[in-house]
């Protein structure tokens, strides 16, 4: 498995698209950051803190990653690189195991690169911190766990459909559905409990009626089972996180390690009976 | 010319990525129907749900259409064609002819497909006349969408690349519309006071254009039953029709096929 890891991680090295990801993510927090500052410029808004930047590309960065794994495994199977690493003695196991960790470095590496400038750059336009050092390192360990689970999906699609186009197809797919997904949980959860049954407007004020209880609102059982799937999720955890809600943060590492066990299980189990033509 | 369309439509009919396009768009219609019968407190007018599915018609689209053009390529089966075709443009025709009509298809199958079924779970507070018209809108508004796919994978040459393209210029034309459709919406006063986010002048007319040229913008004034120029809509999709392809051949007439 050392020999294909160093295969790997060689082409890796000369990958255009791995290099171009990376030097866009490090000059595009830098813009955003820019742009956010003059347009916060001499307004009234609410003020802008580092973490606001610092986590504001995760999503991003999930989708420019399960893309470039898409690419970059795809290859060997469009290429029959795959068929020529069984023929030299090279069991399955390493083959996907030496894939999953090369793609899995390389999506940390492109996380890490944009925290940092990130970073960096929030606190020259912003200085201002929101949250203590331990929560943000500890949601940068959401995060890394988070963009861990993102890769094994975009493994386990790539290293199962064997054609790098529908690989392709599939992933943006998946990746899109499960955001959406993600969104609609959190429109729902976010349904106030109480809401006023009537609200009237005059030019002087606005009259609130009494309050009664959301229609819309789910409680009980229903919503610890909706909470728990949106925490679950890779992209609950990441809208979550763009979004600074922090409520059930404690559980997502947990959640991440038990996901990632899942995928990467549901990802070897087929690849290893499959038939690779 | 003729006979690479009668190719095109027979492979058409036996190919995987629309029908599969087809299955997809169903079941999102469906899920739609669920969710609006369900999660609302208050009966669904018909119109809210009869083209709700075409919010994600623009990703769906450049799917089928990616992977439908951009098979001639990876399989180096352009080469073939390109020595039947009496001229290159012949192809670039044929080919936009055969993925709209793709489009179309599952345009029709789709809204009259939510529209049999809605009538049985929710309102029925469509006007005849109204849903025409905007059913004709729709078709201008899917042949545009499969000339746009068409075109950007004809002139990628790679089927990977085009997939590339045509989905990441869908999720961008879909995150666009959402944009335009948020300016738009806004009310000069709000709660009796000036409202801050309402844009007016020059701006609110290039938003407009913007979401009126955008595929999925005119999806979005479609699935909220208010279509707000239709014949600027029009004129844009006449023009698009007719640009797009034209672009194309001259393009494609010098593309190195390899």
């Amino acid at each position: 498995m050392r020999k294909i890891l160093c295969a790997n991680f060689y082409r890796l090295r000369k990958d255009k698209f791995f290099w171009s990801a990376f030097l866009s993510l490090l000059a595009l927090p830098v813009f955003i950051s820019f742009i956010s500052y003059q347009s916060n410029l001499g307004q009234d808004h609410d003020p802008i803190y580092v973490e606001t930047v610092l986590f504001n590309l995760f999503p991003v960065i999930a989708f420019v990653c399960a893309v470039l794994i898409v690419l970059y495994l795809g290859t060997e199977f469009d290429e029959n690189t795959v068929r020529n690493k069984l023929s030299v003695g090279h069991t399955r196991k390493e083959i996907y195991y030496a894939n999953y960790l090369t793609c899995i470095t390389f999506s940390l590496s492109l996380l890490l690169i944009c925290l940092l400038s990130s970073g960096v750059a929030g606190y020259i336009f912003f200085r201002d911190f929101l949250l203590s050092r331990t929560r943000i390192t500890f949601l940068i360990l959401c995060c890394i766990l988070c963009m861990m689970v993102f890769s094994a999906i975009s493994v386990w699609l790539t290293m199962n459909i064997h054609r790098k186009s529908t690989a392709l197809v599939a992933t943006l797919l998946v990746m899109f559905a499960i955001m959406i997904f993600a969104s609609y949980l959190e429109g729902v959860l976010e349904e106030p409990e109480m809401t006023y049954s009537s609200v009237t407007v005059t030019m002087e004020e606005v009259e609130l009626g009494e309050q009664v209880p959301n229609p819309s609102y789910i409680g009980g059982t229903a919503r610890t089972i909706m909470e728990f799937v949106f925490d679950m999720l890779p992209s609950g955890q990441a809208i979550q996180i763009n979004n600074m809600n922090f409520d059930r943060c404690l559980r997502w590492p947990l959640l991440s390690v038990i996901m990632l066990a899942i995928i990467t299980a549901a990802g070897y189990l087929p690849f290893r009976r499959s038939d690779l033509q | 010319m003729i006979r690479i369309l009668r190719a095109d439509m027979a492979r058409l009919r036996k190919s995987t990525s629309f029908r599969l396009s087809l299955l997809g768009m169903l079941v999102l219609s469906i899920l739609f129907m669920i969710m609006q019968a369900t999660g609302m407190d208050y009966t669904v007018p018909l119109s809210r749900v009869i083209f709700l599915p075409m919010s994600m018609y623009g990703v769906a689209m450049a799917a089928f259409i990616s992977v439908f053009v951009g098979t001639d390529f990876s399989d180096g089966f352009i080469r073939n064609k390109l020595l039947t075709a009496d001229h290159r443009c012949n192809l670039v025709v044929s080919q936009i002819i055969v993925s709209c009509m793709g489009c179309l298809i599952i345009y029709i199958a789709i809204t009259v497909f939510t529209a049999v079924v809605g009538r049985f779970f929710f309102e029925d507070n469509v006007n005849q006349a109204v849903f025409f018209r905007y059913f004709i809108l729709g078709i201008g508004m899917s042949l545009v969408t499969g000339c746009i796919f068409s075109v950007i994978t004809m002139l990628c040459g790679s089927k990977t690349t085009a997939i590339l393209w045509c989905m990441g210029l869908a999720f961008g034309m879909l995150f666009l519309c959402l944009h335009t459709n948020e300016i738009l919406v806004q009310t000069a006063y709000k709660n009796g006071a000036p409202n801050p986010r309402y844009v007016s002048g020059f701006r609110r007319e290039l938003c407009g254009i913007l979401h009126d040229l955008n595929p999925c913008g005119q999806a979005a004034q479609l699935s909220g039953w208010e279509v707000w120029h239709p014949v600027r809509e029009l004129l844009f999709n006449c023009i698009l029709i007719i640009g797009l392809p034209a672009v194309c051949c001259m393009l494609f007439r010098r593309k190195d096929i390899y």
